[in-house]
């Protein structure tokens, strides 16, 4: 059972320790976007990183186009996951898509979370007059669609043996398009539109356990008013801004992430 | 000018929390529109929203693994609401001091266009249902796919990558006993680059009975080193198989029924011939004064006589039902005025009343017409008077009355029966189901009623059942309503034209029939009537030259002769000089409505079905032997009943 899961979501586990940190990346690229953090905590925790169905290593047979027509199915995944480490209680690491996926899952099945670290979070990219700035409009996701499918079909797919060379080794093509963070094209473009058409506003409200929603203050994809939003929507949250650009703490700012997560983890582990 | 500014290509240097910190010449034109220079600006401010979030969440994560990223497609926001298309290679470049990513942009207009033009005709593709392909086969046979559309994985639950390498994983699909075939079709097809198509099973997708169809259609290029490039689609025909297949038994079985109603058409026809032999010299000789019979004979020859009236019903009944189940019932719908057609229907029924002691009634109060074929209601109504008098309790009643109603006409046949309870209700319109009178000594056959309703429905109308065990049935029969002043459908009986035959002379009838009996039954039928002359003919031949020999005054012809049929004797016979509107009757074993039809319209004036019946037959010679010339106005004489 554990095993079949483990192989669907290309699971690996790391480290020892009492607690377990299940982190999970968001959009795109794969679990390998964690490795300037997780390893930061094997020595003291029991670290576990996966890909979701559809991306990096996980099984693409997996992808159920009913059961992941919504974000509350990769959320069951999430569960089925968490399920399986055979462990009390995670603390969840999410980044971007992934924190509104554990979220959803946190609702679902409060017992199998202790707290939720949220990382670049957004419940909603678009904007919705006048009350909040999620930061875009529907003709700039679109324009993202578009573009994910030149990118999918036209270059990776497409016309990547070009961009090799039509005599370069069946392999090195291989790597190119591994390299291109092996996103399935159709899943790809249907899981796009649930993370970046989300709206769960007005879930927040609904989160069980103590949360840490960490904000980077020149983030061009979550802007500051959306982490503090959601600070105030979430009954027993910590909001942590951190004085980075981008939309990765966790890759360009891996230390500041690192410490915030530890920090958090070291004083609600002190308050209970 | 920098040497960078010579680039025909757009240099960005971006430190790593997003400033624009380098920009040539070509890059603020692409990214600025040449206007405030874009160093110093963010970068985010120069992309469009898409190319945002694409920026963030999937060029940078993938820079921050591998160094670079290569034909990277996205749009610059120019300035003005101008988009530019560019493709990007980034590098970051770590070991600067500070790290920066340094985009090289590429504009992409031409190649977006083809681009985009990629993408419609895949999308296109995609959407097909159905596989679109290129299939190479080289000269020893071995196939792959370069190219499937999404509709592999529709069709084999197979990814075009699956297939790129061989076809293997799709021909283990294919049903074992059609792989053989299939190759064999392609290799027919392409030495001659003709197109290549063929039907095979294949795998079920999503499992179940049997196997799935799919049709392959496709062109052959036929290369230098021998190996074959076909383009082409395969679709899914199970659904159009499958409908075929139906559309095959629906005909077979459409053929069996015609074959069935052809049948007994030909019985009914066979049967009638001795009937009418039958029944006709049984009521001759009953009718016959001079024959010395007891009164125990005659009645024997009642019982002959009706025995046979009830075979005939029987063989109609069977020919209707065949009819009407191959929806081959001929209706003729016209204004129908109820009350005189009820008033007759009434007399036929007459004498089986009398004899039960039942009462019958007509409310004449409400004269109104109905939308209908007049002869059809006239069997409808005979049917249900028949059975309300037939059903019901000795010295009881059956009051017929017609109403109105939001534009329809209902004829309501009460009576004063047993009535039915809830089961027999429900088994009322089965055929040959009497509901336990075949346990009774009241005849019949069960066909009646189930003829009785679908006559109804085809008319238009509805038939209605109200029953309580002891209190009696109310039996209705609703049309839709008729125009008042529409023509009457008249009745053939024309008593109008009566006056004396006998005035003028001998007249000279001239039966053409082949069958010996039906003669010796005419010239029975006759005998009662002395100005008639019969001359009988048994062929066209002998026919033509009678009729020249003595001119007669009224034609009887069967329809079918050993040399030629009736219609066209019958034009044969009017070429005659001075025979151009002598009255003309069928005298026929069948009577399809197209056959009536067909007569009407050839000129004759009757229509006699056999087994004749000897007071209409001795009608309808006396009306048109009186008046030579009143055969003109054959439409509304010809009538099969």
């Amino acid at each position: 059972m554990s095993a079949d899961v483990f192989r669907r979501f290309n699971v690996q586990v790391r480290g020892t320790g009492p607690d377990t940190l299940v982190f999970a990346h968001g959009f795109g690229c794969d679990q390998r976007l964690w490795r300037f953090v997780a390893p930061r905590f094997e020595a003291t925790h029991r670290v576990v990183l996966f890909d979701p169905v559809g991306s990096g290593g996980s099984d693409l047979a997996a992808y159920d186009p009913q059961r992941h027509a919504s974000l509350q199915g990769y959320a069951d995944d999430l569960i089925e996951l968490v399920e399986a480490l055979g462990t009390d209680r995670v603390d969840y690491v999410g980044h971007s898509a992934s924190s509104v996926i554990g979220i959803l899952a946190s609702i679902a099945r409060p017992e199998l979370f202790r707290w939720l670290l949220l990382v670049a979070p957004s419940p909603r990219f678009l904007n919705d007059p006048p009350h909040y700035h999620g930061g875009f409009e529907r003709a700039d996701l679109e324009g993202l669609f578009d573009l994910m499918e030149a990118n999918h079909f036209g270059w990776a797919n497409f016309l990547a043996p070009l961009a090799m060379g039509p005599h370069s080794p069946e392999g090195a093509t291989e790597e190119l398009q591994a390299s291109m963070c092996a996103l399935e094209p159709s899943v790809a473009r249907q899981f796009a539109r649930l993370v970046f058409l989300v709206d769960i506003r007005d879930r927040l409200s609904l989160v069980p356990v103590p949360s840490l929603i960490i904000q980077c203050l020149h983030d061009a994809i979550a802007p500051r008013d959306v982490g503090q939003f959601m600070q105030r929507e979430m009954p027993r949250s910590t909001l942590v801004e951190l004085d980075a650009a981008g939309h990765l703490p966790h890759m360009t700012h891996p230390e500041l992430t690192a410490r915030a997560i530890a920090d958090y983890l070291r004083s609600t582990a002190a308050d209970v | 000018m920098s040497e960078a500014d010579r680039f025909p290509f757009g240099l960005l240097s971006v430190a790593l929390d997003g400033t624009v910190v380098e920009a040539n010449r070509q890059a603020q034109v692409l990214a600025g529109g040449g206007e405030a220079p874009v160093v110093g600006l963010r970068i985010d401010q120069l992309l469009t929203g898409g190319s945002r979030l694409l920026y963030h969440t999937y060029l940078l994560p993938l820079l921050q693994l591998h160094g670079q990223v290569q034909e990277f497609a996205m749009s610059l926001a120019a300035g003005g609401g101008r988009v530019s298309e560019v493709l990007v290679f980034a590098s970051l470049m770590r070991d600067r001091e500070p790290a920066v990513i340094q985009l090289s942009l590429f504009p992409t207009r031409e190649r977006a266009r083809i681009e985009r033009e990629l993408l419609r005709v895949q999308r296109v593709a995609d959407a097909v249902p159905g596989m679109l392909f290129e299939y190479a086969v080289d000269a020893e046979g071995r196939g792959q796919f370069p190219y499937a559309s999404a509709g592999a994985f529709e069709l084999y639950g197979l990814r075009p990558e699956q297939l790129a390498q061989s076809d293997e994983p799709l021909l283990a699909l294919v049903h074992p006993d059609d792989r053989a075939a299939l190759a064999q079709t392609r290799r027919q097809a392409s030495p001659r680059e003709n197109a290549w198509s063929g039907t095979y099973r294949a795998r079920r997708r999503h499992g179940g009975e049997g196997w799935a169809w799919h049709a392959v259609r496709a062109m052959p290029r036929v290369q230098a080193d021998g190996s074959v490039v076909w383009h082409g689609v395969v679709t899914d025909i199970t659904r159009q198989r499958e409908m075929e297949l139906a559309d095959e038994a629906r005909k077979a079985a459409e053929q069996a029924s015609r074959a069935k109603t052809e049948f007994l058409a030909r019985m009914s026809h066979e049967l009638r011939t001795p009937l009418n032999g039958m029944i006709g010299f049984a009521h001759l000789l009953a009718g016959d004064a001079g024959a010395a019979l007891d009164d125990e004979q005659r009645r024997r020859l009642g019982i002959i006589e009706s025995c046979g009236q009830r075979l005939v019903t029987l063989v109609d009944e069977v020919l209707d039902i065949s009819r009407i189940e191959a929806g081959r019932v001929e209706l003729q719908a016209v204004d129908v005025p109820l009350l005189p057609l009820l008033g007759e229907v009434l007399q036929v029924v007459e004498p089986m009343a009398r004899v039960r002691g039942v009462a019958l009634e007509l409310d004449t109060s409400t004269p109104l017409v109905a939308r209908a074929d007049a002869d059809r209601l006239a069997q409808v109504m005979t049917n249900l008077l028949s059975n309300a008098v037939k059903y019901n309790r000795p010295q009881g009643r059956v009051d017929v009355s017609v109403q109105a109603l939001n534009g329809e006409v209902r004829i309501e046949v009460r009576d004063t029966g047993l009535g039915m309870n809830e089961t027999q209700l429900s088994q009322l319109f089965q055929p040959f189901n009497r509901l336990g009178a075949e346990r009774t000594r009241t005849e019949g056959t069960g066909l009646g009623l189930v003829i009785t309703r679908n006559l109804v429905e085809l008319m238009g109308g509805r038939l209605q059942v109200d029953s309580e065990p002891g209190r009696g049935t109310v039996m209705s029969v609703v049309l839709p309503q008729g125009a008042p002043a529409g023509v009457a459908a008249e009745s053939d009986a024309g008593p109008a034209i009566e006056s004396g035959a006998e005035s003028l002379g001998p007249r000279h009838v001239l039966y053409v029939e082949d069958n010996a009996v039906n003669v010796m039954l005419l010239e029975a039928m006759l005998e009662s009537m002395p100005q008639v002359v019969l001359h009988v003919a048994e062929d066209g031949a002998s026919a033509l030259a009678a009729a020249q020999a003595e001119r007669p005054d009224l034609l009887l012809l069967d329809m079918n002769l050993p040399d030629t049929d009736g219609c066209t004797l019958l034009a044969r016979l009017r070429g005659i000089e001075g025979m151009a509107t002598v009255p003309a009757v069928v005298v026929s074993a069948d009577a399809m409505p197209h056959q009536v039809e067909q007569a009407r319209r050839a000129g004759f004036h009757s229509y006699w079905t056999k087994p004749l019946d000897v007071e209409r037959v001795r009608r309808d010679v006396q009306r048109l032997l009186a008046a030579p010339g009143a055969g003109g106005d054959a439409d509304t004489t010809v009538s099969a009943r």
